[in-house]
């Protein structure tokens, strides 16, 4: 159980030579992997290659797809939709630090052990066995105009801060992103506390020793312990921030209003089955894999970089 | 961000409880935010349950209240109008096939990577993290593609398969850390005993790594549960859609009804609450999986 996380490493070891004399001719072997590879490479690395492939035509899935050259791509640079839609997941990416100090902070606090911290531990649980589909429903209700948030901001007086939080362009995507945040936190702080078990406690006690306050501990100890664990998360995180979006958006918000909350995952979706544009929709993930391919290798660039 | 915002007042007799044993401030603090965090998490279940046992008008008067009589219209409509009784038999049918499939190969897959000598093992597992981190929209044409073209568009067994392959890669990472665990000298006095693979693999490794299996169909269960965009692209058909789609599609509609729809999300919540009051320790497993290896 050393430090490294998934974050980038190829894996855990597995070239153990062992075992093998009981297991059987070569073919038997083989037998128990064969159909997991069989199904993996059908069903996602044959797909990953069609996608690029149909990137490069125009499809409405009726008919067959028919090769358009890279106009998908030229139309892509003028697509006004998209752009906004990519400038939303850059929103989203600046939220990051948030989306790890909440539950990095959370996780601090239940390891401290304040009162009922089990009960904490529990119920910060609860929104991630939620589908997003449900928390996109309740909170379709519950920050209506005329829903419980606005109606006891307004019966305790302070109907200043009344918004309708789901309809207006600047305050709907802060409001989305926010319930992303909220309801992926419970994995974080469960994540972190799980490396909080691990901490070496003979530093900490050195330290307080030393008469170092409780902030020179969290800062200097602990948070030092915790990095693969807050890399581990953060790989998590950016991945989910360009995928994990769809399913809440399309159930809250629709894109809306207007296309102030349209993601590049919405937007490939409403371009292929919503107008029926599937090449065109290809392309759009393709460029998506794309972003998604520099920014996570980059991250971990960056992080072997800085560990070395 | 905005979590605690919809938080109800929360309990000062605790907190000053907890104030007379050391008086610090800071930990006040953070009871206070955790209390009112806490409460935006169970508000959900509160909100959803009241609202789908009250009438439309006593939901209109007071929405965030409680409610002043009960009734159990919401439900009877659940049924008769969202056919949430349908919409849970279609996911189940589709959800506990996959479920089963990928536990059946995944526990083939990460048996052969760990413990039977196999070539290329570690460019195998290396690829297969290599999926995990692929973002599964990016798949969403090019497998509708696939599935329409080879005719199981509609078909509960295309989103079956989808769904295995989707959930495989994961679910073979996860089960090869428990393999691991499972001591060399078990399997080598199996072979000497006579048994050979499959015969080891069912009565020595798998009772040895049944928590390992528990995590695995615990969390796909959730995940396939409460998936959606496969599942929307894949069964379009009216009366083969699964749950989510059909409670997405419903609570759309603009002349919707609160409570239908709260007793719809509610019964939906059931298997994940009973997976999270049951199957915890194994959810909180299979979550944490790699974050301290």
């Amino acid at each position: 159980m050393t430090a490294s996380s998934g974050a980038g490493s190829v894996g855990p070891r597995t070239g153990r030579r062992h075992g093998a004399r009981h297991s059987g001719r070569g073919l038997t072997r083989w037998l128990f992997l064969l159909p997991a590879l069989v199904l993996l490479a059908v069903l996602i690395v044959y797909p990953i290659g069609d996608a690029i492939r149909l990137a490069f035509t125009s499809w409405d899935g009726f008919s067959a797809p028919h090769s358009i050259g890279l106009s998908n791509f030229e139309d892509l640079l003028k697509d006004k939709r998209f752009k906004e839609s990519l400038l939303h997941n850059l929103a989203i990416v600046v939220a990051i630090p948030i989306w790890i100090a909440v539950p990095y902070a959370v996780a601090c606090g239940i390891h401290t052990k304040v009162a009922g911290w089990r009960f904490f531990r529990l119920v910060f649980f609860l929104p991630v066995v939620l589908s997003p589909v449900v928390l996109g429903a309740y909170y379709g209700i519950v920050l209506a105009e005329s829903g419980p948030l606005n109606g006891a901001l307004r019966s305790v007086g302070l109907g200043g801060l009344a918004h309708e939080w789901l309809n207006d362009p600047a305050l709907t995507l802060p409001v989305v992103i926010g319930i992303i945040i909220w309801a992926t936190f419970g994995v974080g702080v469960l994540i972190f506390l799980a490396g909080l078990a691990n901490l070496d406690e003979e530093i900490v006690e050195a330290a307080q020793v030393d008469g170092a306050s409780r902030w020179q501990i969290q800062r200097h100890v602990v948070f030092w312990q915790l990095l693969p664990v807050i890399e581990f998360w953060t790989v998590i995180i950016v991945i989910a921030s360009f995928t994990a979006f769809f399913p809440l958006i399309y159930t809250l918000t629709k894109g809306g209003p207007g296309t102030a909350t349209f993601t590049v995952d919405f937007d490939l979706y409403s371009e292929a089955f919503t107008s029926g544009r599937l090449g065109y929709a290809s392309a759009i993930g393709v460029v998506m894999m794309f972003i998604i391919l520099v920014t996570c290798g980059g991250l971990v660039a960056l992080l072997r970089w800085r560990r070395s | 961000m905005n979590a605690a915002a919809d938080s109800p007042p929360l309990r000062p007799r605790l907190t000053a409880r907890r104030g007379i044993g050391r008086p610090s401030v800071g930990k006040l603090a953070i009871f206070v935010i955790f209390a009112a965090l806490a409460a935006s998490c169970i508000y959900p279940l509160l909100f959803v349950a009241s609202t789908a046992l009250r009438t439309n008008a006593d939901y209109r008067a007071s929405p965030g209240g409680l409610p002043s009589s009960f009734t159990s219209e919401n439900f009877e409509r659940a049924f008769s109008q969202l056919h949430i009784g349908r919409l849970a038999l279609n996911s189940l049918m589709v959800v506990v096939p996959a479920v089963i499939l990928i536990a059946i190969l995944a526990c083939c897959a990460a048996y052969a990577l760990v413990h039977l000598e196999i070539r290329l093992s570690r460019l195998l597992l290396a690829a297969v993290i290599c999926m995990m981190a692929l973002p599964p929209t990016v798949l969403l044409i090019p497998i509708f593609k696939l599935v329409l073209d080879v005719g199981l568009l509609n078909n509960r067994l295309g989103l079956i398969l989808v769904y295995t392959a989707l959930n495989l890669p994961f679910s073979i990472y996860l089960l090869t850390a428990f393999m691991r665990s499972v001591p060399v000298e078990l399997l080598r006095a199996a072979g000497i005993d006579g048994a050979g693979p499959v015969r080891t693999l069912w009565s020595v490794v798998l009772p040895l790594i049944r928590p390992g299996l528990m995590t695995l169909v615990t969390l796909n269960f959730l995940f396939l549960w409460n998936e959606l965009i496969f599942s929307l692209v894949i069964l379009q058909q009216g009366m083969g859609r699964t749950i989510m789609v059909g409670i997405a599609q419903f609570q759309a509609q603009p002349e919707k009804n609160y409570g239908v729809v709260a007793a719809g999300l509610l019964l939906s919540m059931i298997p994940p609450l009973l997976i999270f009051v049951f199957f915890q320790r194994d959810l909180a497993r299979g979550l944490t999986a790699g974050a301290t290896k």
